[in-house]
């Protein structure tokens, strides 16, 4: 009994929190092989995290806040099959008040959406150059008032009639090819056997859109021999309760249940990216479940790595039991020392993550996005670390502390 | 000397990646709402879990179905009994909830406004009265007063679920409230009546015939459907199909999930057999109240029309409707 009244027994003593760490220097091989076994898991798991966040951020930040698609009714899965009328666009300024105008301009963008083949280059040179499928859109003007994500980094707008496009950052990505010298202003297209011209660039980060090749409205319809277009893209001038000025999205859905002629579905902007995005759900859990097979891989590795560390030192084991020391603390030291080592692996693939996965563009379907080695993966990033160092101890811990101190005491 | 400094390197570095990591950890985890786990944080779980017993939560965005008018609810409802009542605030002056969380509600045949000014001042409504109290998780009524918040002012059209606790009958009957539903706009009194009118012609017919003008009164009947959302979510307008289309249930071995978006016939003619109908106020815009849900209508619910035609040019009919009833 201690002073103060406490039972001896009931104190437990841990080990030294430096024992665990000299240890992890018995072996430098030892030591490099667990810290880059469990960074290069870490990482996979990093690029895995940054994968499902980058498709889901960009399909989920594309689309104005405001902003409302009204396309062919039928096709809100999917707006390349949508055609609603041309005069649509004008109707929707005459009917609906409360559409955002700036001096003059309504926010309201006629649009034309359609997957083309299209490769770099003007179709003479390397036969190697392979025809990718690319989201094309037909604007006018009025889109970068609408979009208010794209910012336009160099060049200037295309003119109608001229055969001029302009391309969003990822394009490059999409295509293959060397950035600048492949698409640069003055550089061509070959969209749809037929050679335009590079005369603008955009931006539009974290969006889908930057992986779209944008052209004047009149060229892409004459281009595709229709008289349709692909839906209408408007902002909404937030509405307020108190003047009654401004529109709602209820107003917009009203209005196309009074003009059943016009075949029009409304929906905003927003929601039609998110329903894309339940589409690559399959392929997320893909990611996810690859990543997990060869965590455990890496788990099962670190076990043997592990097993092998502590069952050549069952007799120092006894011997600390022997002192006085319990099983639990010893446990724990074990533990402390496996996870410092892959807490560190994680630390350094959580490095690599940010200063080289960060941002790296992925091509799918819909274009490209960059991989999102944000907060929240880094988080799961560490924490799978972490896990890794306590699984990986545990059983072998376990089975080297199971020995009596006699046995233990005569081991090899 | 130089042996134990080659031992502490490691030992150094160790112990630096190891805080590296918890301090790393700490502020992912306790960064808060504005941390970088932003509304994953604990901060946020708690800033966002809403106060215990606050008013605001029991006030829904969203028009609960299977409402009953009051004076079926009277005649009806049990003691203990959970039901949605639908109900108007009365015009009088002092209805108590100036001074607490308890309102009154009644269901006049006759506009309110009419009513308040028929009865002398003071004097009770002669319709039943529903007492409805706003009280919290324990049942007690919530301190404060109503004082007009949340739309609860007089002529305000509520929906209110709640618990039975007394009922008098044609007296009318006490409601503790669990969720309350007040629209932004109110349905005027007498547009959806429990009553169809005489003489309806359906939409199919009707379309077929032609001849329908701008103004003309008509009386029309069909399904709600046309659409795989017939309805808008917040606003006083549907479409109805005429009996001309067959839904897509009428067909043998048909298993859509959606019969009333008609998606076995062409657009072509769920147009010419379809029409909008509309509930506008004074200045011609639509009401910004759910249809779904009062009295039980529902897609593929045969409602019957009385109107006037506020567009028909061949491809398109629009009625603004005067009243209408669910045909039983």
């Amino acid at each position: 009994m201690l002073p103060g009244g406490v039972n001896r027994k009931l104190i437990m003593r841990l080990l030294p929190f430096d024992y665990a760490v000299r240890n992890l220097g018995r072996s430098s091989t030892r030591l490099i092989l667990s810290v880059g076994g469990s960074a290069l898991v870490v990482v996979l798991i990093l690029v895995a995290g940054g994968f499902v966040r980058g498709m889901s951020l960009a399909l989920r930040e594309t689309g104005g806040v405001h902003n409302v698609l009204l396309l062919g009714a039928g096709s809100e899965e999917s707006v390349e099959r949508s055609e609603i009328g041309a005069g649509v666009p004008a109707l929707l300024a005459a009917s609906l008040e409360g559409i955002r105008q700036n001096a003059g301009a309504v926010y309201i963008s006629p649009e034309v959406h359609v997957m083309l083949p299209v490769k770099f280059g003007d179709g003479a040179g390397d036969v190697s150059v392979q025809n990718r499928q690319v989201m094309l859109r037909g604007v006018t003007l009025a889109a970068s008032l609408v979009h208010e994500q794209v910012l336009l980094t160099r060049g200037r707008w295309p003119r109608a009639g001229s055969d001029e496009i302009m391309i969003g950052r990822m394009v490059p990505t999409v295509l293959g090819g060397d950035g600048e010298s492949d698409f640069g202003v003055g550089k061509t297209l070959t969209i749809d056997g037929r050679p335009w011209t590079i005369v603008g660039g955009f931006a539009a980060p974290g969006t889908v859109v930057e992986a779209e090749v944008w052209m004047p409205l009149p060229d892409l319809m004459a281009a595709t021999k229709r008289e349709t277009i692909s839906c209408v893209v408007l902002t909404m001038e937030p509405y307020d309760e108190a003047t009654g000025e401004g529109l709602e999205f209820g107003d917009i859905a009203a209005f196309t249940k009074t003009r059943p002629d016009l075949e029009l579905a409304a929906m905003t902007e927003r929601e039609y990216y998110n329903k894309l995005a339940g589409f690559f759900q399959p392929i997320k859990i893909v990611a996810w479940v690859t990543a997990g097979l060869i965590a455990l891989g890496g788990l099962f590795g670190g076990l043997n790595t592990m097993y092998a560390a502590f069952a050549s030192r069952i007799r120092e084991l006894g011997t600390l039991q022997a002192v006085g020391y319990r099983r639990l603390p010893i446990a724990i030291s074990m533990i402390q020392e496996s996870t410092l080592a892959t807490a560190a692996g994680g630390l350094i693939a959580c490095a690599v993550g940010v200063l080289v996965l960060d941002g790296l563009s992925v091509r799918f379907s819909m274009g490209a996005f960059g991989l999102a080695i944000d907060e929240t993966v880094l988080a799961i990033g560490l924490l799978s670390g972490l896990a890794l160092g306590i699984l990986g101890a545990l059983p072998p811990a376990v089975r080297c502390l199971k020995p009596t101190i006699p046995v233990a005491l005569k081991a090899v | 000397m130089s042996m134990n400094r080659c031992r502490r390197s490691p030992l150094l570095l160790t112990r630096a990646c190891a805080v590296t990591t918890m301090m790393i950890a700490g502020w992912l985890v306790v960064g808060g709402d504005s941390g970088p786990m932003g509304e994953w944080g604990p901060a946020a779980a708690m800033a966002s879990s809403p106060a215990p017993d606050d008013m605001k939560e029991i006030f829904k965005p969203n028009l609960p179905g299977n409402a009953l008018e009051i004076g079926t609810a009277a005649r009806v409802a049990k003691v203990g009994e959970l039901v949605t009542v639908r109900g108007y605030i009365p015009m009088e002056a002092d209805t108590g909830s100036a001074k607490s969380m308890v309102f009154s509600l009644h269901e006049p045949q006759l506009p309110a406004s009419t009513i308040a000014a028929a009865q002398p001042a003071g004097s009770a409504p002669a319709l039943p009265l529903v007492k409805v109290k706003i009280v919290d998780a324990n049942g007690q009524v919530m301190p404060g007063r109503v004082d007009g918040k949340q739309g609860l002012v007089a002529g305000a059209e509520v929906f209110v679920t709640g618990k039975i606790e007394s009922n008098g009958g044609a007296d009318g009957f006490t409601i503790a409230a669990t969720a309350i539903h007040v629209p932004r706009s109110a349905m005027p009194v007498g547009v959806i009546t429990a009553t169809s009118a005489a003489g309806a012609q359906d939409i199919s017919a009707a379309r077929k015939a032609g001849g329908l003008k701008v103004g003309q009164e008509v009386v029309l009947r069909g399904r709600v459907g046309g659409a795989i959302d017939p309805f808008v979510p917040g606003r006083a307008v549907f479409t109805l199909v005429g009996r001309g289309l067959k839904a897509c249930n009428e067909n043998p071995d048909d298993a859509c999930s959606k019969p009333w978006d008609y998606c076995c016939e062409t657009k072509a003619d769920i147009a010419a057999n379809s029409a909008t109908m509309q509930v506008v106020d004074g200045k011609g815009k639509v009401l910004r109240t759910d249809i779904k849900g009062r009295r039980g209508i529902k897609e593929l619910s045969e409602i019957t029309v009385v109107g006037k035609v506020a567009v028909a040019d061949g491809k398109s009919l629009v009625v603004n409707v005067v009243s209408m009833s669910v045909v039983e």
